[in-house]
């Protein structure tokens, strides 16, 4: 009996008892949680609150693509007509130029692959696909019961045994929700990077009742054969006495991304989404905008930031373009950090403008109150780490995946209107060799800077 | 020095006896880490944790014959916590495509097919599977009856089962 299954146990088994193992790493990463527990126990612990705002960050973002409405060129009326379900793709994309632009160019693959489970149905739809990315279009459907009663609990992108995407739901629900008036789920995944894998398998979780049920689906794709439309720039901005470069914009059917390069020598350091307010105009007065929250730097240490943009401005062509930043989170390099006097619970230094207070340590635990106008995205206050007064860097870990250095303590963030109170732990000093002050970099903080400037992108 | 021996010096609290113990098994533990977690940056971190709570708990160890065991469920309910607070995020190549072990094999099927098991299913069948664990032994640390235990592995079986045949079922329409 279950041979079959045993067999295929055994068989991973081995595999992955095939794995070369570093004999070094594994011993100290045994040492070093031996020592964590020793310290420990010298500490009389408090317990750090949990954040769970994030999962309902997380959950918005899918929900932003869910639309009421459509309005159809004619000349697109045809290929809705010519495939069905296409009036839920159109749908879903309406309000993305990019990708309508990019279905009217035939680039739309229908795949219609569907798995039944209990009365539900899951049907991978199509796919957009370009040298980099995807966009996945997918259904749910019901037989006897209500759509809306399932939850959506994850989004995976398989290749092979390895997850190359995947999108969980946490403590919040998501219910899904019907578009149009019928009783179908149509919903759509971004996934910027793709391996060159044709044989993926798109799995999606959903929560019926108590249980999760997941459905798999296997496929394979063609990316457009079409070439990048790089637009090379290479042009310095200045903006309040910053210099920055707009390098050159990477433009694809399904995302346009612009690179900006910051000055080494700029007086001012920037934080956390620093150029959500960018914007690029054609000849025409079409606005291509950032998309918000979305800008990061590759490599943490280059100066080189990377800014998606809502839409692909790809099948447009524009002639000419500029491109204007709009206001730019930063603030003075020699402000940008507090340091702390755990021992004194003194905040030694801080920006001019105070939004720090409340500082207390018990216990080796620093607990501190950040206070900023209503306006202000609460969810970016945040320090990712720390470095003491032998400049030795401890990483502050809020929960979820614990982070790769080993030299991290615990933290805690409570957000309410208006305030943050943040709290982390100190580490031992007996067997860290930790020395206060404690210096805590900045990369969130109410400042901007902002200049009437526009770039010619394009002539 | 038998195991046994010092698993009992390191409830004590013999530090020494539990390090000892502690780099007898870490390949086992790393193993099963990695067949939850996939890389070895998250299966290092993992035998650090639990590193960390063994040697937190490790006046609860009832019976020290099944230290092994005793570790290696603390690193399955680890992992488990890990995969569900995971949150979105690309993950890079898996160590097994790195050094191409699944290159003729798919995992695929059995991976997600373990996902879709309970928690305690997927635990059983690791304990049997992967690690050999005896059902005797099984059914003494959870202080069940052998035969119960047997029933349940099954179930595991046939859930795995399902998960295959639901797979097959892919159909166009």
């Amino acid at each position: 009996m279950f041979e079959e299954e045993k067999r295929k146990l055994e068989q991973r088994r081995k595999s992955i008892g095939q794995i070369e193992v570093s004999k070094d790493k594994l011993h100290s990463a045994v040492q070093s949680g031996f020592e964590k527990a020793k310290k420990e126990q010298l500490l009389k612990r408090t317990k750090l609150l949990k954040r769970s705002s994030w999962s309902i960050v997380v959950a918005a973002i899918l929900l932003v693509s869910f639309i009421t409405s459509i309005s159809v060129s004619p000349a697109f009326a045809n290929k809705i007509a010519s495939i069905p379900g296409m009036e839920r793709i159109v749908d879903l994309i309406h309000q993305d130029r990019g990708l309508t632009a990019a279905v009217e160019n035939d680039f739309y693959q229908p795949l219609n692959l569907s798995q039944e489970k209990n009365g539900i149905t899951v049907t991978l739809d199509g796919v957009i696909a370009d040298n980099k990315g995807m966009v996945i279009f997918y259904s749910v459907r019901t037989e006897d019961m209500d759509v809306s009663s399932l939850e959506l609990k994850h989004l995976r992108l398989w290749s092979k045994a390895n997850i190359k995407y995947s999108f969980e739901v946490m403590n919040s629900t998501l219910p899904l929700t019907p578009n149009l008036d019928d009783e179908i789920f149509s919903g759509s995944e971004h996934i910027e990077k793709v391996t060159n894998d044709k044989n993926l398998s798109w799995a999606i979780g959903l929560k019926n009742g108590e249980k999760i049920v997941t459905f798999t689906i296997p496929f394979t794709y063609e990316k457009m054969e079409v070439e990048s439309k790089n637009i090379v720039v290479n042009k310095e901005v200045e903006i309040e006495g910053q210099h920055f470069t707009v390098k050159e914009l990477i433009v694809d059917p399904i995302r346009t991304i612009v690179k900006i390069e910051e000055n080494p020598n700029n007086t001012k350091k920037l934080l956390a989404r620093p150029f959500d307010d960018l914007e690029l105009m054609d000849e025409k007065g079409r606005k291509w905008s950032a998309l918000p929250g979305n800008a990061y730097k590759p490599l943490p240490k280059s100066n080189i930031w990377v800014v998606p943009l809502k839409e692909s401005f790809y099948f447009y062509d524009p002639k000419k373009l500029s491109l204007s930043f709009g206001k730019v989170a930063a603030m003075d390099k020699e402000e940008a950090h507090i340091l702390i006097d755990t021992e004194s619970e003194k905040i030694i230094d801080q920006p001019s403008r105070s939004i720090f207070s409340n500082l207390q340590v018990k216990d080796n635990h620093v607990s501190l109150t950040v206070k900023i106008d209503k306006d202000y995205d609460m969810n970016m206050v945040r320090f990712i780490k720390f470095i003491d007064a032998n400049e030795k860097e401890f990483y502050i870990h809020y929960g979820g995946r614990i982070p790769h250095p080993y030299n991290y303590v615990t933290g805690s963030i409570t957000i309410s209107p208006g305030e943050v109170n943040i709290e982390f732990e100190l580490p031992n000093k007996a067997l860290s060799n930790f020395a206060s002050p404690v210096r805590l970099e900045l990369d969130f903080y109410p400042s901007w800077i902002e200049e009437d400037v526009k770039v010619d992108i394009k002539q | 020095m038998s195991e046994e021996i010092l698993v009992k010096k390191a409830i004590k609290g013999e530090q020494e006896a539990f390090l000892a113990l502690l780099h007898l098994y870490e390949e086992a533990l790393y193993r099963t880490a990695i067949s939850y977690l996939k890389n070895e940056g998250d299966a290092l971190e993992a035998v650090q944790e639990v590193t960390y709570r063994a040697y937190r708990s490790i006046k609860k160890v009832k019976q020290p014959a099944y230290f092994k065991t005793w570790l290696i469920r603390i690193m399955m309910n680890y992992c488990q916590d890990v995969l569900k607070k995971s949150r979105r995020e690309v993950l890079e190549e898996t160590i097994l495509m790195k050094q191409g072990i699944t290159e003729d094999f798919t995992f695929l099927e059995v991976e997600e097919a373990l996902l879709n098991l309970s928690d305690y299913e997927r635990e059983l069948l690791h304990l049997k599977y992967f690690e050999d664990v005896k059902i005797k032994e099984i059914a003494a640390m959870w202080n069940t009856p052998e035969g119960t235990i047997k029933t349940r592995l099954h179930k595991a079986l046939r859930a795995l089962r399902a998960g295959f045949e639901e797979k097959g079922e892919v159909k166009r329409v």
